[in-house]
């Protein structure tokens, strides 16, 4: 169609706002001099393209440029007061979509901010949808082939190694074993000489989301996941002419470590992977500990975690070591079906009781090596003992870790704040109760293990208390 | 100089009318709100006995050295009085080059319709358009006007005759149409879109043409051949006589050169926007009013060949007051 007549049809649909005769043509000559420049203007500016001028596109621009000044024309020329300009147009036999454009220019603002809202509105539902998609999808293909899933949104401690791939171990098998070691299809071997036991895996499992009520969940004994540590032994200098003091520190370690049934596993310096205290028997390496997936909060992690300890003082492991830690790891996740998530350090779990404050023991609460192990960075992760139970920290344990506590530890102090809101009552409040919490959780791990209450492990979780840092 | 209140009340927004036969000023858009004056003047020595006349009868009069003019509307009785033809200012549509008291007549009879503007309001006042015999004298013509507008105090502007009796009778039809204005001295043409003049033209012939032309085959005086024309004219019936005759003849030439000259200007234009729906065509202007004029019009356009179709022809509301209508809402758009 051509231009003309599109315009004619335009401005027509309007003219009816205008029953008096000049203001009709004052409406008319205003209307076809702002479109005439602007139509100049974009002929000079498509002057090198003409062909533009063919294409519908061209005429759909120009038409909806005559609209724009059709409107802002008769905007121009409408009543200022509002009652009036209400009332010239009630009065005006206008037809119904001239009405309707009119209206829509005149909120065009609003329209706009709604609009964007909208787009807003669904990017972000288009976000969460893939969120939800994925966490189905990771959950389905959880059940499916048993391996660890995804959990719902915001739980803690499971967005690093949700998103991660590659953390997930490749099946380990035994091949061999006799008297004295385990040779697995990874190349690992598992010396058992000072093999032990220690006492059975006993505890509960208590719901993440409801830290403060009591679940009637059946007594658990699986392993759930692996604590590491460091020995923080005396250490000799690692040389090829220190061969004899390096294995007879070993040896002493490895004997005292059996008699404390400190760890279930000790890596030497050479790299040899030593099971003290056996694997379905618990191990006395966590103290008073706390970390949670994204269903379940373990509470006293001796009886969930396996304890493994590499031989060293600081933060120093030899290349054997690494090598080693990341056998065992996969050893361990592929025999026991331990998640990713569920494989941290002590010194992210480690707190005291007494005064609810973070690092009581503090190994590996910087740069272990996570992904060399083959397990994701936890650092990020918010520790359950200050998220949940509202921990804090003393300024000597900021300086004895280099200056600052790992990332986690701020989103955790957020989290837990949050949760006092949506409480309703004050963090301390809280962390009042939350304390109250954890001695019963502790005295409920207790009474697993001794209903008679002469367990030794409490009296020594107790003398662990007072114990000063390793 | 004396002065007859005759000027429009308001003093405010004004449309005016400049005609070779008449000026018409309108302050409303309805045909009552405007005034007129005969674009004439008649001038006579002067006299005791001559001025005692005028004071007596009240005639309004311009008193120059040794002669009297009288102006306006008096100036037809008072040259019957004195058995003369009046002067015109104007011949055409534009000044009367011939006529060396033609600019200080015509301000005095528009002085005599249009009071001083207040605050600078805004005037429209009727041009013709360009055609034969208006030439380089319409530059003249606007310029003088502008000027003794501009004098009263008035933010004057030109409008085309055809497109000012668009403006003030094709509202309904969005200001798309075509006005005639068929005036003394010629007739004008402008085809309008949207209230845009696509094209205009003016044809010289006009009433005065054709008095002139009767008058000259008739024998008789071009006053009484106006008179015929004015009161007893009916062209849609065979004329009874030589001059009515006459009249018929000249009217069918005046016809048949606007149509013509209608035909081949659309035909020649390159930038008529297309149109969907045909449009009207409104006749105005005193040489348009005798009977039978619009029938003659109407059978004369249907034979001829337009490039565009006709919706339908009509008359003006009021014929003789349509291009100062026109004008009064060109103004009004500007205030």
């Amino acid at each position: 169609m051509d231009l003309t007549l599109i315009y004619t049809r335009i401005v027509e649909r309007y003219a009816a706002f205008f029953p008096r005769p000049e203001a009709r043509l004052r409406f008319f000559n205003g209307t076809i001099a702002k479109q005439v420049t602007r139509q100049k203007k974009i002929e000079q500016s498509l002057k090198r393209f003409s062909f533009i001028e063919k294409t519908p596109f061209y005429r759909w621009m120009m038409e909806s440029m005559f609209h724009r000044s059709v409107i802002e024309e008769l905007s121009g020329l409408l009543p200022e007061k509002r009652a009036e300009r209400r009332e010239f147009l009630r009065g005006a036999k206008i037809s119904l979509g001239a009405r309707f454009f009119f209206w829509m220019y005149r909120l065009r603002y609003p329209l706009y901010g709604m609009g964007l809202g909208l787009i807003a509105l669904l990017l972000v539902g288009l976000y969460f949808a893939t969120m939800w998609s994925g966490q189905r999808l990771n959950q389905y293909l959880a059940q499916k082939y048993g391996r660890s899933g995804g959990g719902p949104a915001g739980v803690i401690a499971t967005k690093v190694a949700q998103y991660l791939p590659g953390f997930d171990p490749d099946k380990v098998w035994l091949v061999k074993k006799d008297t004295t070691s385990e040779i697995y299809s990874n190349g690992a071997r598992i010396l058992t000489e000072f093999e032990a036991d220690n006492h059975s895996r006993n505890y509960y499992l208590y719901s993440k989301e409801t830290p403060l009520q009591n679940s009637s969940l059946p007594i658990q004994h699986d392993i759930i996941g692996i604590l590491y540590h460091t020995t923080e032994s005396e250490l000799v200098e690692f040389r090829s002419d220190n061969n004899d003091d390096l294995l007879r520190h070993t040896q002493g370690l490895l004997g005292w470590v059996q008699k404390k049934k400190s760890y279930n596993y000790v890596i030497d310096r050479i790299g040899q992977i030593h099971r003290v205290i056996r694997d379905d028997q618990a191990a006395d390496h966590a103290g008073h500990s706390i970390w949670n997936d994204e269903k379940y909060t373990y509470v006293s992690l001796n009886e969930s975690f396996l304890g493994v300890a590499f031989e060293t003082k600081g933060e120093s492991l030899t290349e054997a070591q690494v090598v080693a830690g990341r056998q065992l790891t996969a050893i361990l996740r592929s025999k026991y079906n331990i998640r990713d998530v569920n494989c941290t350090t002590h010194g992210l779990v480690s707190f005291s009781p007494n005064n609810m404050m973070i690092g009581y023991h503090h190994d590996w609460a910087h740069n272990f090596p996570f992904e060399a192990m083959g397990i994701s960075d936890k650092y990020p992760v918010p520790p359950t003992h200050v998220a949940a139970y509202g921990c804090s920290w003393e300024q000597d344990i900021v300086e004895k870790m280099g200056g600052r506590l790992w990332v986690g530890v701020t989103p955790a102090e957020a989290e837990f704040e949050a949760r006092a809101i949506q409480s309703n009552v004050k963090p301390d409040e809280l962390r009042r109760r939350m304390k109250e919490r954890y001695s019963q959780q502790l005295e409920m791990t207790r009474k697993l293990r001794d209903p008679n209450g002469n367990d030794t492990d409490q009296a020594k979780n107790k003398a662990e208390s007072t114990e000063t840092d390793k | 100089m004396e002065e007859n209140n005759q000027q429009t009340e308001n003093g405010g927004v004004l449309g005016l009318d400049v005609g070779t036969s008449r000026i018409v000023v309108a302050d409303g858009a309805e045909p009552h709100r405007a005034q007129s004056q005969l674009n004439a003047f008649v001038s006579v020595p002067y006299s005791k006995m001559t001025e005692t006349i005028l004071q007596q009868n009240k005639m309004v009069y311009h008193r120059n050295g040794k002669d009297l003019f009288v102006y306006g509307n008096e100036a037809e009785r008072f040259a019957s009085f004195f058995n003369t033809e009046p002067r015109r200012p104007m011949s055409n549509g534009v000044m009367n080059a011939q006529e060396v008291l033609g600019q200080q007549m015509i301000q005095a009879i528009i002085e005599q319709l249009v009071p001083k503007a207040r605050n600078r309001e805004a005037l429209c006042y009727s041009v013709p358009g360009q055609g034969e015999g208006a030439g380089s004298n319409l530059v003249y013509h606007e310029a003088v006007l502008k000027n003794i507008l501009g004098g009263l105090g008035y933010n004057a502007k030109p409008v085309n005759e055809g497109l000012a009796v668009v403006f003030a009778e094709l509202q309904a039809e969005n200001f798309t149409g075509i006005g005639i204005s068929c005036g003394g001295g010629m007739c004008n043409v402008c085809v309008s879109f949207l209230s845009v003049p696509m094209l205009s033209f003016s044809v010289p012939k006009g009433g005065d043409y054709i008095d002139a032309s009767v008058s000259a085959v008739a024998n008789e005086s071009g006053t009484r051949i106006r008179l015929i024309k004015e009161e007893e004219l009916d062209l849609s019936r065979q004329p009874k006589d030589k001059i009515h005759s006459a009249l018929h003849i000249y009217y069918d030439d005046l016809i048949q050169t606007l149509i013509g000259g209608l035909s081949e200007a659309l035909a020649g234009a390159s930038n008529l926007p297309k149109l969907d729906r045909p449009i009207p065509i409104v006749l105005s202007g005193g040489t348009a009013k005798p009977r039978g004029f619009m029938q003659k019009f109407e059978a004369a356009a249907k034979s001829g060949d337009f490039p565009v179709q006709i919706s339908e022809i009509r008359l003006a509301k009021d014929p003789l007051t349509a291009t100062a209508r026109g004008c009064y809402i060109a103004a009004m758009s500007e205030a």
